[in-house]
């Protein structure tokens, strides 16, 4: 059923890539910094597979409402029927569990670069009140997606709590750093990555580890799909 | 026309069903009213102006949540089928949103007056300080007031409450806090954004809400 495609290849290669040239690979001397900036590779691109992995959860709890189970093809038996009428949602509730591994590397990658360079595992910072909001709405998802008997009813009502909250999250990602000061660059007066801090050799190992990462958290979210999949039948035969 | 006859019409039930269980209106009076005193109390007039502001939004955030426990007879289905037999169901989640908002607004200026009683904090400008605390609560209300919509369908209706509540509370309450120590340290500062901050919050609430709503009832 699984095999190995172009883009999980690809996936490989461009992880391996920022692997070996984010460690090895020429940096800019910075004061504080040092060669920690080398985390940017590995924490920054964990917030982007994280927020990619996020927004496709979106897509899919929004197909999720506006799927109709009608449209289901007639020929295929119950328990496979029903799992056909709930793939966009399980593919919601995948992404959304790999997006939740991401975040939480991406949480402790950041929190060991933050006792290096501002002296604390943990600071008063709008990021950082954004990661901890995006983690707890994402647990109480979860936690909202186990409390039904009914898997139908559940996985809808589970899918609007998706997109309320990931809107919400996102309006407030948006506007908080605005309003407060960060030690991000680009918050408060402090550069952004754009100016001068990602130089051009960095960028060619930034963008391709995003990708990269990106297709990897992919190819778990079908893995986690999968093993829903057998769990689903199992239920189901034992009932 | 018509829509906004039908939500006016929902708002006035809300109210005459409000006016009928008066105790659950007092209940929550007196909450504000016990809370404020307990605090002023353990502080006995020695907390900061900073802190006096933190404290009152903890107790905003509460008393939202406690509202949105109060209006769960509201999504009960009975009364959900018989209101949406002549409205729609988008009609009924912006009535019961609104009457939610202008509810929380009014009690988290009463809640202001009590603090300011019994803890004797003085904000610099208190006009805008106001406005923020207002628009703050609303947000808090239409929020907890759809997360109570959600949480009313599923079995476990309590708990779930404050578990799928606080994680979205934050944000507002964020925005809320740093507004008002703005406020409060130097009324000069320009406020404006934060104003426009919270108006978002709840503009985008609402709308969320006026989407979503009628698929939580699709059976």
């Amino acid at each position: 059923m699984s095999s190995l495609k172009a883009w999980k290849i690809l996936g490989i290669i461009l992880v391996l890539y920022s692997i070996i040239a984010g460690l090895l690979g020429n940096v800019p001397r910075l004061p504080v910094l040092n060669e920690t900036i080398r985390n940017l590779y590995f924490h920054v691109t964990m917030w982007f597979a994280m927020i990619i992995l996020l927004s496709i959860s979106l897509f899919y709890s929004i197909k999720h409402l506006l799927y109709n189970p009608n449209e289901a093809d007639k020929n295929l038996s119950i328990l496979s029927s029903e799992w056909e009428n709930n793939r966009f949602d399980s593919l919601a509730s995948s992404s959304a569990h790999v997006a939740m591994m991401f975040g939480l590397i991406g949480l402790v990658t950041g929190m060991l670069w933050a006792q290096f360079t501002w002296g604390s595992f943990w600071v008063n910072d709008p990021k950082l009140n954004g990661t901890a909001v995006t983690l707890m709405v994402y647990s109480a998802y979860f936690i909202l997606r186990s409390s039904f008997k009914d898997e139908t009813a559940g996985n809808r009502i589970s899918s609007i709590y998706n997109i309320f909250a990931y809107v919400l999250m996102i309006v407030f990602i948006g506007i908080l750093p605005r309003l407060t000061d960060s030690l991000h660059p680009g918050n408060g007066g402090n550069p952004g990555f754009g100016s001068y801090d990602l130089d051009a050799s960095m960028r060619w190992v930034f963008y391709p580890a995003i990708i990269g990462w990106a297709l990897m958290g992919w190819w778990l979210v079908t893995l986690k799909r999968q093993i829903d999949r057998i769990e689903f039948i199992r239920r189901n035969e034992l009932d | 026309m018509k829509k906004f006859y039908v939500i006016w019409h929902l708002i006035r039930l809300s109210l005459a069903y409000d006016g009928r269980n008066k105790q659950a209106l007092y209940g929550i009076i007196l909450y504000a009213v016990a809370v404020s005193y307990a605090l002023s109390l353990v502080f006995s007039g020695s907390a900061s102006t900073i802190i006096g502001v933190a404290l009152i939004w903890m107790v905003l955030m509460f008393s939202g949540l406690q509202a949105a426990q109060r209006s769960a007879h509201l999504h009960s289905e009975n009364r959900f089928f018989t209101a949406a037999q002549w409205s729609g169901p988008r009609e009924w989640a912006l009535a019961m949103m609104l009457y939610q908002m202008v509810f929380q607004a009014l009690l988290s200026i009463f809640t202001w007056y009590m603090f300011k009683l019994w803890m004797g904090i003085t904000p610099a400008n208190e006009w805008i300080f106001l406005g923020l605390i207002a628009l703050g609560s609303s947000a808090f209300a239409a929020l907890t007031t759809f997360i109570a919509a959600i949480s009313s369908r599923s079995q476990q209706t309590l708990g779930l409450m404050g578990i799928l509540s606080i994680p979205i509370l934050l944000p507002i309450l964020l925005i809320g806090v740093v507004g008002s120590v703005a406020v409060v340290s130097s009324g000069t500062v320009v406020v404006g954004s934060y104003i426009a901050a919270l108006s978002a919050m709840n503009l985008v609430i609402l709308i969320l809400g006026y989407l979503l709503f009628p698929y939580l009832w699709d059976e």
